[in-house]
């Protein structure tokens, strides 16, 4: 069974058509690379898989480990293991990194049937999933992504999603605004977590990031559909000619 | 008839009751009071803000002008004890002070102090009484011709009420030089079976040097579903050269209480005064608070924090009159409004010519969770000085989207969601707490009330 099945997704945000039927399917294990021009409805897509309210679907519909996504509440949807990692993290002033990540854990455990974590489990597996991208002590102490640098940000991201191990996780843009070595150490933390049962779906510009994480599909999406699927052959025809080629096909 | 006439005339007819059952101290003020009362009258129009006190006055209420013992289950208010917080516990029920005569709960008081009733005291300190009483409260303006008299004068009819009408109340006496460690606690409970006023009267004087803090827990219980309870508090502070006061205010009433509440303080040279007023449950309240800062390098921190739902409904009137150089105030005042409450913030800060170095900040800053919650927000700056800093802002807003929705992806539910981004708007004003263990007592009950668990009125929060 696949894990995620988008059937012709068409979506609006304040009366205006983003998504013209975009159809998709990830099977557990995938690597899903989504590609195309700014404004193509790339980022559309993540908040229309993670119940973003700004966002409505007009039509189509989408299949999530047999369940119907779209009915679910965002939460609900984090809790059966999606994980957007967003391209521009929200400062939360007041909400420690503490307290936003133990409701998060526990709220994701409860709804399992699992017992919440003790403070001491807790903090241990903060410490732990922390050095995996080299977050700083001092970061999780404070208010969520307030004050972060946007590379702390990012990698701030690929904590929470080493937190809660998602089945699938939505990495939009996560490497634009990261050097080199930020952007290995979030890559390094994506590669960890895979695995046979887990998928990603990797929104980007660059070629860097498809490079370390090596996605087995790539998608173009443009004007709201997609409208070109390949291999990581098609990555690689993109980021050497740019999306013209693409257009000139499509007759424009 | 007016509501002003109306208390006039039962002044005049009861006057000998009143007397009888007070202290002549006090007795010396009213009929002055009662000219006041008369000239200025009581606050009317809404304005801006929500609570018309002479509309509140109106109503016919009952008084015990005979002192009438109230029947009080001693465990009601008995069973307070606070750990950490405070062993000097004090009640007014009502206006009238209870007299607890227990030595595990009242602390020794330091020697040339005095914690306890204002008319035991303006029996023994008829001296120190008329040095204070009603010398902030029963004022004549001098604002002159500013903008700012209207601040100025406008609870002034109320507190004459007070003044002609009161006969018992609390008085905190702390001599010159003393260091009270402990804080002292004031419980008021309002406690009747029909409709009634009580009219208290606090009295803060910390002398030279000396050192208090003073948390006082404003209570009304609901012995009957009709009784509709008014307090018309008022309270007079001084606080002398040097001198540090703490003073806190927790206001837990239900939907038939009303509060008409006015605060003027008074600070000498190089006093530290921190005044925080924590709303967390009102039915119809008007606070109204005047700090003047008469000599160089005072400090003043006023810190005001409001949880209102249902059809609640709060006023916060603030005036700081800076007329000595060299001071400082901090001023920062928070709402979250649910349902249909209403809220409002008018605050002036009037920087008088000569009040050079004035360093004064005001902040209001509002949430409302629903499209029918109401805030008015008016925070004003009147400045006469030319080398001063002061700076003021309001905002009402919303809870944040988007921090919302970032919430609910990583699985916090959205319930659990807003209440981590209420919680943590709140989180300045109640930090700013100097006293440790009420700030985290706060802290639980503001959790508590966010989520709905607040039992209204069952004792002192406080104290659970």
């Amino acid at each position: 069974m696949s894990l995620l099945e988008i059937r012709n997704l068409h979506a609006s945000v304040a009366g205006k058509e983003i998504l013209r039927g975009i159809d998709l399917t990830i099977n557990p294990g995938e690597v899903h690379a989504v590609m195309g021009p700014n404004g193509a409805g790339k980022s559309t897509l993540s908040a229309i898989l993670t119940g973003n309210p700004q966002y409505e679907v007009t039509e189509g519909e989408i299949i999530y480990k047999g369940k119907d996504l779209l009915a679910m509440k965002p939460e609900q949807r984090a809790w059966e293991g999606i994980f957007l990692s967003f391209q521009y993290p929200v400062e939360i002033p007041g909400v420690s990194m503490v307290n936003f990540m133990r409701s998060a854990v526990n709220a994701q455990r409860e709804y399992r049937g699992e017992a919440a974590l003790s403070a001491t489990e807790f903090l241990k597996l903060m410490r732990e999933k922390r050095a995996v991208v080299q977050l700083d002590n001092k970061l999780a102490n404070r208010s969520v992504n307030e004050g972060f640098s946007g590379g702390e940000k990012k990698r701030n991201e690929i904590f929470q999603m080493a937190m809660l191990e998602p089945t699938l996780s939505i990495l939009d843009e996560t490497d634009s605004g990261l050097d080199v070595d930020a952007l290995r150490i979030v890559s390094d933390g994506v590669n960890r977590l895979k695995s046979a049962e887990r998928s990603s779906i990797v929104i980007t510009h660059y070629q860097k990031l498809l490079e370390y994480v090596q996605p087995q599909f790539v998608h173009i999406v443009y004007k709201g559909r997609i409208v070109k699927n390949g291999g990581p052959e098609l990555g690689d025809r993109i980021f050497a000619e740019g999306f013209d080629w693409i257009k000139q096909e499509l007759g424009e | 008839m007016s509501p002003e006439t109306q208390y006039i005339d039962l002044f005049h007819g009861q006057r000998a009751l009143i007397d009888e059952h007070s202290a002549p101290a006090l007795n010396a003020h009213r009929d002055r009071a009662a000219e006041v009362l008369a000239n200025v009258g009581l606050q009317r129009g809404k304005d801006a803000s929500h609570v018309d006190p002479a509309e509140v006055l109106a109503k016919d209420y009952s008084l015990n002008l005979a002192r009438y013992e109230v029947p009080t289950e001693r465990d009601d208010i008995f069973t307070c004890a606070v750990p950490e917080m405070s062993t000097n516990m004090h009640f007014l029920v009502n206006e009238q002070y209870v007299s607890l005569r227990d030595e595990n709960r009242v602390a020794a008081v330091p020697d040339g102090c005095y914690v306890g009733s204002l008319r035991e005291f303006a029996r023994q300190r008829p001296d120190v009484i008329g040095r204070y009483y009603n010398q902030l409260a029963g004022r004549r303006t001098d604002t002159g011709d500013v903008r700012s008299k209207q601040y100025e004068a406008c609870s002034l009819g109320e507190s004459a009420l007070n003044t002609m009408l009161c006969q018992d109340g609390f008085v905190l006496y702390v001599a010159a030089g003393v260091q009270m460690e402990r804080p002292v606690q004031l419980i008021n409970l309002l406690r009747a079976v029909e409709d009634f006023m009580a009219v208290q009267r606090l009295l803060v004087i910390v002398e030279d040097g000396a050192k208090a803090s003073l948390l006082v827990c404003d209570h009304a219980s609901r012995l009957n579903e009709e009784a509709h309870l008014l307090s018309l508090q008022t309270t007079e502070v001084f606080v002398g050269r040097g001198a540090t006061l703490d003073f806190y205010s927790l206001e837990e009433h239900h939907d038939l209480a009303t509060r008409l509440g006015q605060l003027y303080v008074r600070q000498q040279g190089a006093s530290n005064v921190a005044i925080g007023q924590y709303s967390l449950t009102v039915g119809q309240t008007r606070n109204r608070v005047h700090v003047e800062l008469v000599e160089p390098d005072a400090q003043l921190q006023l810190y005001g924090m409001a949880t209102l739902d249902a059809d609640q409904q709060l006023d916060n009137i603030t005036f700081i009159d800076h007329k000595a150089p060299n001071c400082s105030s901090n001023e920062l005042f928070k709402y979250v409004l649910d349902d249909r409450a209403k809220g409002s913030f008018l605050g002036r800060i009037l920087v008088r010519q000569g009040s050079d170095k004035t360093d004064a900040h005001q902040t209001d800053r509002n949430l409302c969770l629903t499209p029918e919650a109401r805030m008015v927000a008016r925070p004003e700056l009147e400045i006469y000085a030319d080398d001063v800093k002061c700076s003021h802002g309001a905002t009402v807003g919303q809870l944040d989207q988007q921090a919302l929705f970032y919430m609910r992806t990583r699985g916090i539910p959205e319930e659990e969601a807003r209440l981590l981004l209420m919680f943590a708007f709140m989180g300045d004003v109640i930090d700013g707490i100097r006293l440790e263990p009420l700030r985290d007592r706060l802290k639980h009950l503001v959790e508590k009330r966010f989520r709905g668990q607040l039992n209204h009125c069952k004792g002192c929060a406080v104290s659970r």
